[in-house]
């Protein structure tokens, strides 16, 4: 298989016709056998046809007619936007998300929208109401989530690329389980308007790719600032793919020893094949502390609970759709009922106020250690993904985020490429930045694909 | 698994989560940005066609005059 930027050339040479694309990813999906997309464009043919004709004109877009698989929890118009939940399950969207206008303008093509954890709440990919989604890449092993479809669409090969949500780890966690890239760009960067909400402090949309060049080049189709968006940046062009290096010459890059105390000495293994490479390629690995790394966690739970349980509060049936509490799953109902009894006025001080000042030291903490490196190199996931269906308890399956949160809770960028594997199980090495700098993030990953 | 277990797990899960949690006393970050875009320009909104089309699909009921009809809440019954 050719990387992207080959296909891409291809399109536009007219050897391959985005309709021929688009085409061969239709049947592919009609087959699939991992339940990652749930519904498929039924335009998406058409939209190819025009694309077509724009490449003969010399004036399409830097997407080319590239398939995109989109996360059930973005909007896509008359498309179902379910968040894999009964909740929502005959919701058609009434209008496109920015980031999917911003994908059309460039001539992406919305091939389907991908399955996930219900309204973004797991960490394995089995939580949807339309049932768990398989890995490609780890054969009886979860996806990982909530992004499962998007991930497993791409090691899966039925499209070319994806997008997903991040609250928590929700890009990065089933890509390192699936052995593909995926990035949560900084807070502000991607507008979140057609994002259905998990917690809208700490939400981000980003990209999921084999390559890093086109992964990188599907987000700089995305972000920049939006009108629209209530928290977006002002920064109008991220051009990620023409200043692409794996030159690490003069890159400091942190490893944070917390992590390893947290991680299985199997993954910790790859990860310290992975720093080796960087240093061999001219890298500085400089120790780094995070002492208040297991605050993390619990501050980032107590949070969401209660941004979730507002989200939800609009589920209440009387104009479209199910009352949430009625028809959802299990997980979904845990993070109500904790989330209403928070909200409670008399708990408030006592977790969620408590959570916000936690989240005032963890993000300070963090920025405070990359203040003089470049990034934070480190594990993904603290375990190995567990067999589908093995039954865990709540506070095992939330440990999956134990190494995620943080730059969430920061706002930071982080991206997460292929380390190695253990057997054949994908390990995925996650790298950390200071806000904006998701090119350091690029140039790191694209070193590493290099060396592979 | 019934709605009685999930709320005893779920308050089990809170108590954990917060014993992690000590003793802090800091500001409150809500968001990491401070700089919110809370104001629009002004100006004449965009007029979607098919919105209206699209939003009624979604719909329970609708009257005969195309507008739809909300339910009633399962709490002023």
């Amino acid at each position: 298989m050719g990387t992207l930027d080959e296909k891409l050339h291809s399109l536009r040479a007219g050897e391959i016709s985005a309709e021929q694309n688009i085409q061969n990813f239709l049947d592919k999906i009609e087959n699939e056998k991992y339940n990652a997309i749930l519904y498929v464009n039924s335009e998406a043919l058409e939209e190819a046809r025009n694309v077509d004709r724009k490449i003969k004109q010399g004036r399409a877009g830097k997407l080319s007619g590239l398939a995109i698989a989109v996360k059930s929890n973005i909007n896509v118009k008359g498309l179902k936007t379910s968040c894999a939940s009964k909740t929502l399950e005959n919701y058609s969207a009434t209008y496109d998300a920015t980031v999917i206008e911003r994908i059309r303008r460039e001539d992406g093509i919305v091939i389907g929208m991908a399955n996930m954890d219900e309204f973004a709440c797991g960490s394995s990919g089995e939580t949807s109401y339309f049932g768990p989604i398989l890995n490609p890449a780890a054969r009886g092993r979860i996806p990982g989530g909530s992004s499962s479809g998007s991930a497993a669409s791409i090691a899966g090969g039925l499209s070319d690329l994806a997008i997903g949500s991040d609250t928590g780890g929700s890009i990065r966690n089933p890509a390192s389980h699936c052995g593909i890239i995926g990035i949560k760009p900084t807070y502000g960067l991607v507008p979140r308007q057609g994002l259905i909400d998990l917690a809208m402090s700490f939400d981000q949309i980003g990209t999921l790719g084999r390559d890093v060049y086109s992964t990188a080049l599907l987000l700089e189709v995305i972000a920049g600032y939006s009108k629209r968006e209530a928290v977006s940046r002002k920064v109008e062009n991220s051009d990620y793919t023409s200043k692409l290096t794996p030159d690490l010459e003069g890159y400091k890059i942190g490893y944070v020893t917390e992590f390893e105390e947290l991680t299985d000495r199997r993954i910790n293994s790859e990860i310290k094949k992975s720093l080796e490479k960087l240093e061999m390629q001219g890298a500085e690995l400089v120790e780094v502390n995070l002492p208040n790394l297991n605050k993390a966690l619990p501050t980032y739970y107590l949070t969401t609970f209660v941004e979730f349980f507002s989200a939800t509060r609009k589920y209440d049936g009387r104009r479209y759709g199910y009352k949430i509490e009625d028809v959802c799953g299990e997980e979904i109902l845990r993070r109500i009922h904790i989330g209403s009894y928070i909200s409670q006025k008399e708990y408030s001080g006592k977790y969620y106020r408590k959570a916000l000042q936690f989240r005032s030291l963890i993000t300070r903490e963090l920025l405070e250690a990359l203040r003089d490196i470049d990034l934070i190199a480190g594990p993904t996931t603290p375990k190995l993904p567990h067999r589908l269906g093995d039954k865990i308890s709540p506070l095992d399956m939330y440990s999956y985020d134990v190494l995620t949160v943080q730059a969430n809770l920061a706002g930071i960028p982080a991206g997460v490429t292929r380390a190695g594997e253990v057997g054949n199980i994908p390990v995925g090495i996650q790298l950390q930045a200071k806000p904006l700098e998701e090119q350091k993030i690029f140039n790191v990953m694209l070193a590493l694909e290099a060396s592979s | 698994m019934t709605q009685e277990k999930i709320k005893e797990e779920a308050e089990k899960v809170l108590e954990e989560l917060s014993l992690t949690l000590g003793e802090v006393e800091l500001e409150e970050t809500y968001y990491v940005l401070k700089d919110l875009n809370v104001l629009r320009d002004d100006g004449t909104p965009e007029n979607k066609k098919e919105f209206r089309k699209l939003a009624l699909k979604n719909t329970h009921k609708i009257d005969e005059d195309g507008y739809f009809i909300a339910e009633v809440g399962t709490w002023v019954l």
